[in-house]
């Protein structure tokens, strides 16, 4: 609307027009129309002054900027304005390799979803996953190579580099790399050649290792690889500091199996899951029945549990009493359980230390478990991590003896515990390479950085699990002048770099003849990379891999000597853990994560010390109180925070912050705790940390700070028992008489429902929904002063004591009630009720009293307290053209002073009627999916419309499990929450 | 001799020896009085005065600004407390405005002779109170240059009208009304005088604005008598503004659903509340002016004396409200309502809390005895004490229910900022600013009235 009208009288006077310049102010028309004036009578002069001042006026009000909307000179192919298209691919956030969809519209991806066809992984991701494409879109990547810190050209690095490996012919040149885990089996095949061709040697290095496991499965089973767990077969879990929901392993995988076997309504058993662990977890949180223990207690608890297992088959040793009393009842209950579900339990451990995972294995064995739950014939390839090697290297390369170094996809410069000696080793490397996207801290340090895509515009492949195999395409073309990793290691291989042709000509060879469905390649070729995943149908023989071999009574031995050992008096255990958001840190700079409050504690911006409620009694620490934690050779100051639940032996300490070179969004933030990965006591008597108050404060910014339900009624929490006796009782009468006429019946009645027992709090949900919905991230200052803006969060609440706390968690969003008691106080009418039963906010028309907000019982609705978007104060994503490319053109962004809350993603409503209308027929139960719901690896949220009695909404809202929170207040919402099931024990606490 | 006046003459008969008016007074002596504030410059009290007011009202403007410029971030609400300062700061100073309305014209309706030295400074204070309020509901909004979207004005956009089912509409609706018939009341009640200072003005600007400020009066019987009809006329229209107006704005809380604030008894509560702190600022008002203007003749301890005892019975009705809450919040059984109602005496509000009982509840208590109703600086602190209290009631009410209502999971504390306090600081540089340029240029005492009492004084019983 830029094109001012003129007016004209008469065509000659328009074609006399049509030649002068077009005046831009809105007078223009009245000075044409006035050409010829007669004498003014007064009436006259009155109109016009009116019309004039009212025109200025109006031209004096702010119109929008001028922006401008450039068309395809050539339209790519299949790409239509306004219209999405999904590309499949597989995610790089973390090494589990799930298999995605990435939504792109107008040629660059905005949304990130689970692939559905995937038969390991599914329709869900996690948070992180959710907040890759925001990373893609990160201004702090680097925009083109460096050598030695400044810009230079592609060409002029490959010939320093090539010139380097191929100049002093006396001997070759001894070449590492140093990379991540690489899923890719034709990544792996072009090292191989490397390997062969120069002589390269491969390094894989992990900063939170499961090296042991997969050392001790080699040891156990033959097979070098880590087992790849089905919790879906088990109904029997123990899990030994392993935080399989959140993030060890395969955190989505794990999360879809395991709640599948905790759905009343699909099956009557309802596993039962035991835990033991230092500090509250997201898994912890959702254990039936939970042990606080010390790090170094692991390998007891290991070993109590073999031995009572061991005396189940009649072969035991007596029983010692090394456990305290509690982890005693509990390693009993979990004997029982285990032994009854022999065959279809599972015991995992999270534990660094090669005799406790020996142990472990042992149990699974004894128990039957091995080729059931425990699947060592298709191993998972998610974790390669070599600890001994990467300690070898780095003494190595101490001693000069190592001539290249090529780092890939690793940041030890940060997160190797002791950094400083691998910095001081790097210098004695002749030439290091970074293929990192960013200059971070050890890029900073490298001769040659050769920037890599993002996954996102990288072709790829990917092995999660043996003989599953998928593909990564890319959704975009490469934003900067980055070169995929594999090409420059072709490039410098002497071979044309060109990885999507390399990758094709592998799948041609090793993947295309284990199919028979398709006759040619480029068919097979395509239908993978349409689906995404290929699991060929033969797999891998069954190999003697079921007996365990490998000397575990060695093993136990050694577990029993260290356990008795006397832990020193006011020492604590260093506990070093990874936070569902943050991980290894590599995301630091994301700021979607970065604000994504901690499932467990509720805190976002930074870390802290964890510690338990009666040593923070006992030293009078408080929450956000400095802290300083010495180790001999580590100190950390950082602030506290009392976790209910916490071991009170250890203090945790989450890695991933205190980078230095995150970027804006993410360096100085925290403390970095990779140092005290080497202290980790494997004993008691190791314990080396003490807790000293400093004086000072630090706040730290938590979006819940009250824990307690107070004795209300908002998180219900049943037993199998109860559910299985109430099973023919409907839940409680209907609504209550109301004064109002019914609004009258429309086609849709849209509703929703959240499953708190297949719910485990991972906060995915919450990621989806600020990508899809636009919502702003605010900074760590706001979250303090309580203005987060999450249209949907989880309220996490704890029942029961301190030390031993249960937890409930309730995902909330807006509940679109019937009787909303926001709607009828706006004075302005800016939130009103749709016809299918939606709660809507008119972003145009609100002025902000926040009477809504006030009067909303469950406190859902987010007001603009500052313009977030273009906005220097908030210099995150909305605030340069690159971060607002990740924006949903679909969802308006909000300005100042304007409320806004979950709109259950009408946009999405709408455009499946839409799609629905121009088939012809009304949307079916499952086209439609909300963000919240699409995500939720766990299926825990299920939309849908009430009106459809076929609808798996109609289904749940049915349930003897079901109620709405609040609804004695009369506000009928349209949001039911099915109670969670704990499977306690009986005697247990329920 | 109008019926209105011999009407006077019966009702008062004996009224002589009342002692309302010094009986010495003469009726030129009290045009002079009150006249003499507006024909010449201030003293150096009211320059001190003036000075801190208006500073106080700059820093108003500056935090108002920097609000509207930047945004309600800039004060210290968040997701769970949306009304904190800025709606307490309405509350307040409606309520303050309702001791003039009652003076003005319940009073005059039920004949209080007494009320005729502080009715015109008590009705200016309303109006300027009530635009100190109405400036409230106007910055508290998220986008403040699209308030005028709360007018039912014609449109285009449907046409698209406002909600008439939301209490802060009823609230456009009651505060532009009683600005309006706070207003014109004033205005009328002024004219005689006007046409008084034009009278006594020597020729020049000064003439001619209360000339034309006075609408050509001539002082004839006709114009008396219909001018007395208009008078009780205004009287009636706006005697229920005393009582609906504060009605109207507890609906902003009575009608909600949060617990502390979903009661029937704010109406009556709220109205006793707003007479009372009414009263306590026409007292602090009254007992400076009165001293500074050397007005005592007219203000007279009597006077204080009636105030005193209004406050006393307000007060004891707000005590007595206090503890209807509390009965019912524990009789009731509703666990919300119990947690939020004795959570403001024992949670981290309480400090606010006893504040207000302290000086709403158990302070006017003190009126009870002679002697401290006629020590005037008892009074004076007590009337101010009256104030404070009447404030921290309106945040304790507000605050107390927001910040931890029905969910735990979204318990927050709230914290003002600076930009909120300097928010405050400023209504009551506004408001003081417009009183003292009130007291220097118009009669703050209404000459007419005060000379009929006294004539009908000084002429003695009649037949």
């Amino acid at each position: 609307m830029s094109t001012p009208v003129t007016f004209w009288r008469s065509v000659e006077e328009l074609r006399a027009h049509a030649d002068r310049a077009v005046s831009r102010d809105c007078l223009a028309g009245l000075r044409a129309q006035g050409q010829q004036p007669e004498s003014p009578s007064r009436r006259d002069f009155l109109s016009v002054a009116g019309f004039s001042v009212a025109a200025a006026a109006i031209s004096a009000c702010s119109r929008g900027a001028e922006q401008k909307a450039i068309p395809f000179l050539n339209q790519p192919e299949g790409m239509t304005p306004g219209v999405d298209t999904w590309y499949a691919t597989t995610c790089g956030g973390c090494r589990a390799g799930c298999g995605l969809l990435v939504k792109t519209r107008d040629g660059r991806p905005i949304k990130v979803e689970g692939n559905a066809r995937s038969a390991l992984f599914g329709g869900g991701t996690c948070a992180v996953g959710q907040a890759t494409v925001l990373s893609l879109y990160d201004g702090e990547r680097l925009e083109g190579p460096l050598w030695h810190g400044r810009p230079a050209s592609w060409t002029d690095i490959d010939a320093k580099v090539e010139a380097f490996l191929s100049a002093d012919g006396a001997r070759p040149k001894r070449l590492v790399l140093l990379s991540r885990t690489l899923l890719g089996p034709a990544t792996r095949a072009l090292i191989a050649e490397w390997s062969q061709g120069r002589g390269l040697r491969h390094v894989v290095y992990e900063p939170i290792s499961l090296a042991a496991l997969r050392r001790a499965t080699l040891a156990a089973f033959g097979v070098d690889a880590i087992p790849h767990f089905r919790f879906g077969r088990a109904r029997t879990i123990v899990a030994i500091e392993a935080d399989f929901l959140g993030t060890w392993l395969s955190p989505v995988e794990f999360t879809r199996d395991y709640a599948s076997g905790r759905r009343p309504e699909e099956s009557a058993a309802i596993s039962r899951h035991i835990h033991f662990e230092s500090t509250l977890s997201l898994t912890g949180s959702n254990a039936d029945l939970r042990v606080a223990i010390a790090p170094s207690e692991q390998g007891a608890v290991a070993l109590s549990l073999l031995r009572r297992i061991a005396r189940k088959l009649g072969a035991g040793d007596p029983v010692e009493t090394l456990e305290t009393t509690s982890a005693a009842r509990a390693l009993d209950i979990a004997a029982d359980d285990l032994w009854r579900c022999r065959g279809e339990s599972l015991v995992v451990c999270g534990a660094r230390d090669f005799d406790t995972q020996m142990v472990v294995h042992a149990i699974n064995a004894l128990l039957g478990n091995i080729g059931r739950t425990v699947d060592v014939d298709r191993p998972s390839l998610q974790h390669r991590g070599d600890d001994d090697a990467m300690a070898g290297l780095v003494e190595e390369m101490r001693r000069g003896e190592v001539d290249a170094l090529l780092l890939y996809g690793v940041n030890p410069a940060y997160d190797y515990p002791r950094a400083d000696e691998f910095v001081q080793a790097m210098k004695h490397v002749p030439l290091t390479i970074s293929l990192s996207d960013r200059l971070d801290e050890t890029a900073a340090l490298a001769d040659a950085v050769c920037p890599d895509h993002h996954f996102l515009e990288a072709w790829g492949d990917a092995e999660p699990v043996a003989s599953f195999f998928s593909l990564a395409q890319p959704t975009i073309a490469p934003l900067f002048d980055t070169r995929a990793a594999q090409d420059s290691l072709l490039e410098w291989l002497g071979r044309p770099p060109d990885f999507h042709a390399y990758l094709r000509d592998h799948w041609r060879r090793t993947l295309y003849p284990r199919q028979q469905q398709f006759a040619t390649f480029d068919e097979f070729w395509d239908r993978a990379l349409h689906d995404g995943a290929f699991a060929p149908a033969d797999g891998a023989t069954a190999r003697a891999t079921r007996t365990l071999t490998g000397d575990w009574r060695r093993s136990a031995a050694r577990l029993a000597a260290r356990a008795g050992s006397v832990r020193p008096e006011g020492r604590f255990e260093a506990h070093v853990y990874e936070t569902v958001a943050i991980r290894d840190g590599a995301h630091a700079n994301n700021p979607w994560l970065q604000e994504l409050p901690d499932p467990v504690t509720k805190v976002t911006w930074g870390n802290y010390a964890v510690v338990a409620p009666s040593v923070a009694t006992r030293l009078g620490i408080t929450a956000g109180d400095v802290v300083s934690l010495d180790g001999g050779d580590i100190r950390l100051d950082l602030p506290a925070w009392v976790q209910p639940g916490q071991s009170p032996h250890a203090v945790s300490i989450a890695v991933g912050y205190g980078r230095s070179r995150a970027g804006r969004v993410g360096s100085g933030l925290g403390t970095n705790a990779f140092p005290l990965l080497a202290a980790d006591g494997r004993s008691p008597s190791q314990a080396s940390l003490t807790i000293t108050r400093t004086g000072r404060r630090e706040p730290l910014a938590a979006t819940q700070t009250h824990h307690s339900m107070e004795g209300r009624d908002i998180v219900r929490q049943i037993s199998p028992a109860a559910l299985v006796d109430d099973a023919g009782d409907r839940r409680e009468a209907d609504d209550a008489a109301s004064l109002w006429r019914a609004r009258p019946a429309a086609e849709h009645a849209w509703g929703m429902a959240v499953d708190l027992n297949a719910c485990t709090g991972c906060s995915a949900c919450v990621t989806a929904c600020q990508a899809e919905n636009n919502v702003p991230v605010v900074g760590k200052d706001e979250v303090r002063r309580g203005r987060e803006m999450h249209w949907i969060r989880i309220d996490r609440y704890y029942t029961g004591s301190e030390d031993d706390p249960a937890t409930l968690v309730q995902p909330m969003m807006c509940q679109h009630c019937g009787h909303a008691p926001c709607e009828p106080v706006c004075p302005v009418l800016a939130t009103v009720h749709s016809s299918d039963g939606l709660n809507q906010q008119v972003y145009n028309r609100c002025v902000g009293t926040r009477y809504c907000e006030n009067n909303c019982p469950y406190k859902v609705r987010r007001f603009n307290w500052f313009e977030y978007a273009s906005n220097d104060r908030f210099d995150f994503n909305m605030n340069s053209p690159l971060g607002r490319m990740v924006l949903n053109p679909d969802v308006t962004v909000r300005s100042r002073g304007v409320m806004e809350k979950c709109s259950l993603c009408v946009q999405r409503i709408q455009a499946g009627k839409l799609a629905a209308k121009q088939e012809g027929r009304t949307p079916q139960d499952g086209d439609i999916q909300t963000a919240c719901q699409q995500v939720c690896p766990a299926e825990a949220i299920v939309f849908g419309d009430l009106n459809d009695p076929a609808s798996r909404l109609a289904q749940l809202a049915k349930s003897a499990r079901g109620y709405r929170v609040l609804e004695e207040l009369g506000t009928r919402p349209n949001v039911h929450y099915l109670a969670k099931i704990r499977n306690a024990p009986d005697g247990g606490r329920s | 001799m109008t019926p209105g006046i011999a009407a006077r003459l019966h009702a008062v008969r004996g009224a002589r020896s009342s002692g309302v008016i010094d009986e010495r007074t003469r009726l030129r002596r009290i045009t002079d009085d009150v006249a003499r504030p507006l024909e010449t410059w201030p003293g150096g009290a009211w320059w001190a005065c003036f000075g801190v007011a208006f500073a106080a009202l700059s820093l108003g403007v500056g935090c108002v600004t920097y609000e509207i410029a930047t945004g309600i971030g800039t004060w210290g609400l968040n997701r769970t407390v949306g009304w904190a300062f800025d709606i307490t700061n309405f509350v307040f100073w409606v309520g303050i405005g309702h001791a003039g309305t009652l003076i003005s014209a319940i009073l005059l309706l039920f004949r209080q002779r007494w009320r005729t030295s502080i009715n015109r400074a008590a009705e200016a204070m309303t109006i300027f109170a009530v635009v100190c309020a109405a400036i409230f509901p106007l910055i508290h909004m998220g986008r403040p240059w699209l308030a005028f979207w709360v007018l039912p004005y014609p449109n285009s956009r449907g046409p698209l009208w406002v909600n008439f089912r939301s209490p802060l509409l009823w609230d456009v609706f009651a505060i532009n009304t009683y600005l309006t018939i706070s207003l014109v009341f004033w205005y009328v009640g002024m004219i005689p005088d006007f046409a008084t200072l034009r009278d006594r003005t020597a020729a020049g600007a000064r003439k001619a604005i209360y000339g034309l400020l006075s609408l050509g009066w001539n002082g004839s019987h006709r114009t008396w008598s219909r001018y007395e009809t208009l008078c009780t006329l205004l009287a009636g229209l706006a005697t229920p503004l005393v009582v609906s107006v504060h009605t109207i704005v507890s609906m902003d809380f009575a009608t909600s659903i949060l617990p502390g604030w979903h009661t029937t008894l704010f109406p009556p509560y709220f109205v006793a509340g707003a007479v009372y702190s009414g009263f306590g600022m026409v007292t602090t008002l009254l007992i400076v002016t009165r001293s500074v203007m050397h007005l005592e003749a007219y203000i007279t301890d009597r006077h204080l004396d009636a105030m005193a005892k209004v406050m006393l019975l307000t007060g004891s009705m707000v005590g007595f409200s206090y503890g209807t809450e509390f009965f019912a919040a524990w009789y009731g059984g509703n666990l919300y309502e119990f947690a939020t109602i004795f959570g403001r005496a024992v949670g981290p509000y309480a400090w606010a809390f006893w504040t207000m009982v302290a000086c709403n509840a158990a302070a006017p208590q003190l009126l009870w005895s002679r002697r401290v109703r006629a020590s005037v600086p008892v009074l004076f602190i007590l009337s101010v004490l009256v104030n404070v209290g009447m404030w921290f009631e309106r945040f304790v009410i507000i605050v107390t229910s927001l910040h931890r209502s029905y969910l735990p999971s979204s318990w927050v504390m709230y914290r003002p900022t600076l930009i909120e306090v300097g928010t405050l600081i400023g209504s009551f540089g506004l408001f003081f600013t417009c009183f003292l340029l009130f007291i220097q240029a118009l009669p703050m005492i209404a000459i007419w009235e005060i000379k009929a009492d006294a004539a009908i004084g000084s002429e003695g019983a009649h037949g």
